[in-house]
This record gives structure tokens, sequence and C-alpha cells, in this order.
């Protein structure tokens, strides 16, 4: 998927947590960075080998995966576990975008169109939700290569500084997740939620 | 032109205003745009003018994106799905709905069976669906009736009338949630707001099941 001497291709996937600034003018920046900070404790969990976190972004992390059935499986953990937590009683509610591209590679980060179109991706998504482009599709094999995972078509999506719209889909679970390596399932069960208070 | 049954047709138009009429038949007819059709059947509308007119078999599967046009479909379709960024958009009546905006508002007249709708701000309406979905952050979301319910709003305060036997799920922040029952119903409830006041003028018993979850926003359940 990749020409010789080019970057390599992945997935680039942003996650972003529904409301943050309302939740801070709500309850405070101390609750706010509970927040984030259990945000990223999960993400930390589900990532398997081959991917990592490329940089957190206020609310949301930027995470990089070399292979795209482990970011299409990361994302339904990661919204099968948010929809599960709280903080100080709070709901966390993430949206997930995801694109697979070849951005360039700036040290340990990345830039590109390809990473700006994954950014642009997350905001179609509502809460608990993740969205994808036709590439990531097209690399996982196609919509119907996974068989726990359904793709579900939302048309074209028209974009801050992308000439064309841009077809997007839906990702659900179709069944159960299968059991890949991370860092919290070959280990322990999952800690008590954090709190802020 | 004449389509297939379960035809899709797409329209994908930046600032254009998108018109579909669902209707008897089997004509797909445009004015203001070009068709292409697919190999797999499908039919990409390209608009050539401000506005394009549609009108197509009611059994069509309907997609339609814009940046900023907004969007109408009368009359029925089997689904119709809509992306669009500042476009309004008001559909009639279809099978199921799947409908996403940055900041338009949205009217859905009714849903056979689902109805789903993401949005950050504007206002969302739904008259009748059997299973209805909101995703927002500050819309104003107001359901008339529906049988299934989930909302999630961050500030946008939900309004949800529903039957009897309803299943309704509200989830907000700093909204408040309303939720009407016709009159004498009982329901189960799971109310819990953390600083918002509650208040429930329903009896409890078997019937609807309702779980409303605030952190600032008041709750209020009543019969209507």
């Amino acid at each position: 998927m990749t020409s010789p001497g080019a970057d390599p291709a992945g997935a680039i996937v942003f996650t972003d947590i529904v409301g943050f600034t309302e939740l801070t003018d709500l309850h405070g920046d101390d609750v706010a960075l509970a927040v984030v900070d259990r945000q990223l404790a999960l993400v930390r969990r589900v990532l398997p080998e081959g991917a990592r976190i490329v940089k957190e972004l206020g609310d949301g992390v930027l995470l990089w995966f070399d292979d795209p059935v482990a970011a299409v499986d990361a994302a339904l953990e990661l919204l099968a576990r948010f929809g599960r937590e709280s903080v100080d009683g709070m709901p966390l509610w993430i949206r997930i975008g995801m694109h697979w591209g070849a951005p360039r590679r700036r040290g340990d980060d990345i830039i590109g169109r390809d990473v700006n179109l994954a950014s642009r991706v997350a905001g179609v998504a509502g809460a608990g939700e993740a969205i994808c482009t036709e590439q990531l599709i097209s690399a996982v094999g196609g919509a119907d290569a996974l068989p726990h995972v359904r793709f579900e078509s939302l048309g074209s999506v028209f974009v801050k500084g992308f000439a064309d719209a841009v077809p997007v889909a839906s990702v659900l679970p179709a069944g159960p997740l299968p059991t890949t390596p991370s860092a919290d399932r070959n280990t322990e069960q999952e800690a008590p939620c954090a709190s802020a208070e | 032109m004449q389509v297939g049954t379960s035809a899709v047709v797409r329209v994908s138009g930046r600032s254009t205003r998108v018109e579909l009429r669902g209707s008897p038949g089997d004509e797909l007819t445009i004015e203001g745009g070009a068709a292409v059709v697919r190999d797999d059947g499908s039919i990409d509308i390209t608009p050539s003018r401000s506005t394009v007119r549609i009108v197509c078999p009611e059994h069509t599967h309907v997609v339609l994106s814009t940046a900023s046009g907004d969007v109408s479909v009368r009359g029925h379709v089997a689904d119709v799905k809509v992306i669009t960024g500042s476009g309004s958009v008001d559909i009639e009546r279809a099978v199921d709905a799947d409908v996403r905006t940055a900041s338009g508002r949205v009217a859905i007249g009714a849903c056979v069976h689902t109805c789903r709708v993401v949005t950050k701000s504007g206002r969302v309406s739904v008259g009748t669906a059997h299973d209805v979905g909101v995703s927002t952050a500050s819309a104003r979301v107001e359901v008339g009736h529906a049988t299934l319910a989930a909302v999630q709003t961050v500030s946008g305060s939900v309004t949800v009338g529903c039957d009897a036997f309803a299943r309704v799920t509200a989830r907000s922040m700093s909204g408040k949630v309303e939720i009407t029952l016709p009159e004498g119903s009982p329901a189960t409830m799971r109310l819990s707001s953390r600083s918002g006041s509650i208040r429930r003028d329903v009896p409890d018993g078997e019937g609807a099941t309702l779980e409303v979850q605030t952190t600032s926003g008041a709750i209020r359940v009543a019969s209507r």
C-alpha cells in the first residue's frame, strides 16, 4: 500500500470528548482534568502492539495503528468501555474518527492531509460513535471483511478544507470483539473508575 | 428515467438546495442536475443549479450531501440519509432516517422505523417515530411520540412524548429533560441528577421504562 520511499500507511484515529467545553464550564478545571486523565488511561489500556499515542490534543487523542483491523477493534473497544464509564457522576462521551493514509512523519508526530481528514471525520460522529472513511474500509479488506464489524454507509460529507465530499461510514459492532493482545487484556481486571472528588 | 426497485439515489452539492419528493411509480425526474447510473445500479446526481428538484419512486433509498444547502424531502421515501454542514433538513416521512448536521435545523415528520439525528447545534424536532436516537451538543430536542428513544445532549433541552410502554433513555449535562406519558400511565423510572431538580408526576408501576440522567439539568416526568 506504500510506494518505495514513502512514509508507511496506517490508521489515523482521533478521539474527542463530547461536550468538554461545557463540562469544564459547569464543573471546573479539576473535573475536566480528571476526565482527560481517564480518557488517556482507557486509551492506553486498549492499544495493541503496533499502535501508539501520537499526541494528546486537549480533550482528544491522536492515535496511530499499523494494522487497520486493530484500529477498528480498538475503536469499538474504546466506545464500549467509555459507555460504561463516568467521572464524578458524569458520563464520559467520546466520538472517534478514523482514516487510512500515509501521513508524513515529523519526529514522533504525523502531519498532512490524511491527518486533517481523520480529524474532520471525527466531527461527523455523535457521542459514542466511530466514523471512518472508505480508505479505512478498503484497508481492512472491504465492508464485509470483518464478521464482528458492520460498516454502515452514511453518504458523503463536505468537510472544511477539502474540495470534494468524503464518503464516510459508521463503524458498528456486529458481534463480540475478538481477543487481541493489548495492555490490559493480558493482565489485570479493569481498575475502578477514577474520580475527581 | 425509470429506476429499479430499491434504487439508491445520491445527491451531492456543496451549496445546492435539494428538494426531493417521493412519489408513486417508477419514474425518476431531475430538474437542475444531471444523473449518472453506476454499475451497481445506483444513481449519482450532480446539481447544475442552485436548486435541484428530484421526483423519485417511493421505494427509493436517498443519500443527500450538502455543505450549506438546505434539504427538503417530501412525500414518502424508503430511507433517507443526509449529511450537511449548516443546511436545514426537513423530511416529511420516511421508513428510516439518518441525519447529520453541524448547525442546521432538523425537522422530521414521521419515521416508520428508526430515526437517527446527530447535530451540534440548532433544533431537532421529530414528530413520530418508532425508534428515535438523537445525539447533540446544544440543540433543543423535541420528540412528539416515540416507542423507543435514546437522547444525549450536552446543554440542549429534551422533550420526549412517549407511549404507555415506551423505553426512553435520556442523558444530558446541563440541559433539562421532560418526558410525558399518556394520562394515568405508570412507569418504571430511574431518574438521577447530580445537581438538577427531579419532579415526577406519574405513578410508579409497570408500563413505560424511563432512564434519565443529568448532571445539572432538571428532570420532569409528567402526564399529558
